[in-house]
C-alpha cells in the first residue's frame, strides 16, 4: 500500500501546476475576497474577458483542414486522410437566419469560421462574443446582458444571468426557458420557477419546479416551444442528479418526473432537444471501470431503451444518441438507440468534446479529442465530425495534430 | 496547516472572525489556502479557473462561517465549499463545453519515467468521486473522517471509495505491465 500511495502522490504532484508565488496568489485573493463586491466583480470582469479570449483561441486553434467526401468510413476504420489545410479567407455568405456550425481556424486564432449544414458553404463568421451560448443554428447569441444576432446587431437587452448567460434556448430558436431566481446564498434554498423569455420582454413563469440553492444546481435541460415541453434537472450538491421534470410549457403541469436517493442518483441526465426523450447515464461503480450505462425514457416517463455506453446527446429528432464511455477518453459513437445500431464511431481512443445536432435536420456534428491532447492539456484541438443519420460523413474539420 | 487542523467553531480566532475581524480570518483559513488551490486544480485542471474556485470559497467561508456546526473541524468544512464551487464549474456549459477529461491530465512521458506514466494513465481512468477520494485521502493526507466531511458523504463511503480505487489501480497496473 506504502508503495502504491507514493506512486500515486507522484501522479497528483506531476499533474499539479507551478503556482508561482504562493504567497502572493494567497494574499491576492483574500484581498479579492474580503473587499466586497468590487473585487469580486473585477475578478469576474477579468473571468468573463479571460473566457472570451479563451473561447475565440479555443475555436480557432481547434480546426485545420475542411474536406468534403463522399465517403461512409466503416465503424471502426480510420477517417480519410485530409487534404492540406485551407484556411477561411472571405467571409461566409449565407443569411443571418441560415443554421451554421461554428468553428475555429487555427491560422488565424481570433478568427470564428462557420460552415452550412450541408458542408457545401464556409467562411469566417465575425460573431460577437458570446458565441458559446448561441441559440441552436447559431443565429442569435447571448450574453448575461444582451442578445446580438450573428452579424453583431443587438437584438434585446436584459437580465439574462448573473455572472453569465443562463438560459436554455427553446426550438424556435427564439425564445429560451431559465430558472428564476439564478442564484440564491442563504441556506436552505428556496422555490425554484421555470420561465420562458422572449428577447425583448419580460419572462413569463411557467411552473415552481425543484429549488435553488447556492451549492446545487438546477438547470434546464430541454426547452421545446414546438412539442410544447421543458425538462428541468436538479442535482445533489454532493454530485449526482436529485431529481428532473419534464413540464408542459403552455400549461405548467407536470407531465412525469423521476427522483432518486443519493446514493442510487444517476451521474447525469440529459434530454433530447424536444423533451420527449430522457437519458440516464449511470457509473456502474463496478470493474470494467469504462462499464457505465444509460437508460432512455419516453415522452410519458416509460423506459424506452438501454445502452451500455453513456448518451451525451441527441440528434434533432431524437433517434440517434451520441454516446461516449464517460469522462474518460474511449469509444465515442453515434447510435441509433432504438435497436443500438452504429451509425458512426469516431476512431478509437478519442474522447468526445462536445456535439451539436442539426436544427430541424439530422445530422450530428461531434467534436473529439485524442487522449494525449487531453493529456498535454490541449482541450481546444478538436476534430470536428460533421456524420448524416445514415453514417455519411458529411464534413471533417481536422484538428490540430 | 497544524492550526488548521485544530480549529474548531470554539476556537478564540473562530469567534473574532465570526465577529468580523479579517485578520483572524485570514489567520484561520490562510493555511489552508495551498491545499485547497490543490484540490481545486485536480478538480478543474486548470490553474486560473481552481484559483477563481477557490477564491469564490474563501468569499463563501467568510459569508457562512457563523454556519458552521460547533465541533465541526474548519479545514474539512473549507474543503468542501472548495469541492462543492468546483462541482458547480464543473456543470457549467462552458466547462462542458471545453470539457478537460476528468480535469486529471496524466503527465507527459518522458524516458525514465514510465511507472509514473502508468500509474497516472490509471489514475485517469478513474472514477471521478473514487479520485476525489484518492486525492483527499493520499495527497491531501486528511484522514477518513476528514475525507468524509470535505465530500459530504459518510465515513464508510469515503473509505469505501478510497479502498474501490486501489483496487481498481492494481490490476490496472498489472495490464500496463503486461
Amino acid at each position: 500500500m506504502d508503495d502504491l500511495r507514493r506512486e500515486v502522490n507522484d501522479a497528483f504532484e506531476e499533474a499539479q501546476p507551478d503556482f508561482g508565488d504562493l504567497d502572493g496568489v494567497r494574499e491576492r485573493m483574500f484581498r479579492a475576497a474580503l473587499t466586497g463586491h468590487g473585487a469580486r466583480e473585477g475578478r469576474r470582469l477579468q473571468l468573463a474577458a479571460g473566457l472570451a479570449a479563451i473561447l475565440i483561441a479555443a475555436i480557432a486553434i481547434a480546426t485545420f483542414a475542411y474536406v468534403r467526401a463522399g465517403y461512409r468510413p466503416s465503424p471502426e476504420g480510420p477517417p480519410r486522410p485530409v487534404q492540406s489545410p485551407t484556411p477561411s479567407s472571405k467571409v461566409l455568405d449565407v443569411p443571418n437566419s441560415t443554421p451554421v456550425i461554428l468553428y475555429g481556424d487555427p491560422a488565424k486564432p481570433d478568427q470564428v469560421d462557420g460552415m452550412t449544414w450541408d458542408g457545401k458553404l464556409s467562411g469566417i463568421v465575425p460573431v460577437a462574443p458570446g458565441t458559446d451560448s448561441g441559440n441552436p443554428a447559431a443565429t442569435l447569441f447571448a450574453t448575461s446582458s444582451e442578445i446580438r444576432d450573428r452579424s453583431g446587431q443587438l437584438v434585446a437587452t436584459g437580465n439574462y444571468g448573473a455572472k453569465f448567460f443562463r438560459g436554455t434556448w427553446a426550438d424556435d430558436e427564439q425564445q429560451f426557458c431559465q430558472m428564476a431566481p439564478f442564484d440564491h446564498l442563504g441556506a436552505g434554498g428556496v422555490p425554484a420557477t421555470l420561465q420562458i423569455v422572449t428577447p425583448g420582454q419580460a419572462p413569463r413563469s411557467i411552473v415552481q419546479v425543484g429549488r435553488i440553492y447556492e451549492q446545487v444546481v438546477t438547470r434546464v435541460a430541454a426547452c421545446s416551444v414546438l412539442a410544447d415541453r421543458a425538462v428541468v434537472v436538479q442535482s445533489y450538491g454532493g454530485g449526482g442528479e436529485a431529481q428532473y421534470w419534464v413540464v408542459q410549457l403552455s400549461t405548467g403541469k407536470i407531465l412525469w418526473t423521476r427522483k432518486f436517493a443519493a446514493l442510487h442518483s444517476p451521474a447525469a441526465v440529459v434530454a433530447s432537444r424536444d423533451g420527449m426523450y430522457v437519458a440516464e447515464n449511470v457509473s456502474s461503480g463496478k470493474l470494467p471501470i469504462t462499464g457505465a450505462g444509460s437508460t432512455i425514457y419516453g415522452p410519458d416517463g416509460k423506459e424506452v431503451g438501454h445502452l451500455a455506453d453513456w448518451v451525451e446527446a441527441f440528434s434533432w429528432d431524437g433517434s440517434l444518441a451520441v454516446t461516449d464511455q464517460g469522462w474518460v477518453p474511449g469509444k465515442v459513437g453515434l447510435v441509433n438507440w432504438r435497436n443500438g445500431t452504429v451509425v458512426w464511431s469516431a476512431p478509437a481512443g478519442y474522447a468526445l468534446q462536445r456535439s451539436a445536432a442539426q436544427p430541424e435536420g439530422t445530422s450530428v456534428a461531434i467534436w473529439i479529442l485524442t487522449a494525449g491532447q487531453l493529456s498535454t492539456g490541449g482541450p481546444f484541438q478538436a476534430d470536428l465530425y460533421v456524420i448524416a443519420a445514415d453514417g455519411q460523413l458529411v464534413s471533417l474539420v481536422r484538428g490540430t495534430p | 496547516v497544524a492550526q488548521a487542523l485544530s480549529v474548531d467553531a470554539v476556537h478564540p480566532l473562530f469567534e473574532q472572525a465570526v465577529a468580523g475581524d479579517e485578520a483572524a480570518f485570514e489567520a484561520l483559513i490562510g493555511p489552508l489556502v495551498e491545499p485547497a488551490l490543490r484540490l481545486a486544480q485536480s478538480m478543474l485542471g486548470d490553474r486560473w479557473e481552481a484559483e477563481d474556485a477557490t477564491q469564490e470559497a474563501i468569499t463563501r467561508a467568510w459569508r457562512k462561517l457563523g454556519q458552521l456546526r460547533p465541533g465541526m473541524p474548519l479545514r474539512p468544512w473549507f474543503l468542501a465549499i472548495v469541492v462543492n464551487q468546483c462541482r458547480n464549474v464543473r456543470r457549467t456549459r462552458w466547462f462542458r463545453m471545453i470539457r478537460i477529461a476528468e480535469a486529471f491530465q496524466a503527465p507527459r512521458p518522458s524516458p525514465n519515467a514510465i511507472e509514473r506514466v502508468d500509474i497516472a494513465r490509471a489514475l485517469a481512468r478513474l472514477p471521478y468521486a473514487d479520485r476525489q477520494a484518492l486525492f483527499l485521502h493520499f495527497y491531501l493526507e486528511l484522514p477518513i473522517e476528514e475525507v468524509a466531511l470535505a465530500l459530504g458523504i459518510s465515513a464508510s463511503a469515503a473509505k469505501g471509495r478510497i479502498y474501490r480505487a486501489c483496487h481498481r489501480l492494481r490490476p490496472d497496473l498489472v495490464e500496463e505491465n503486461n
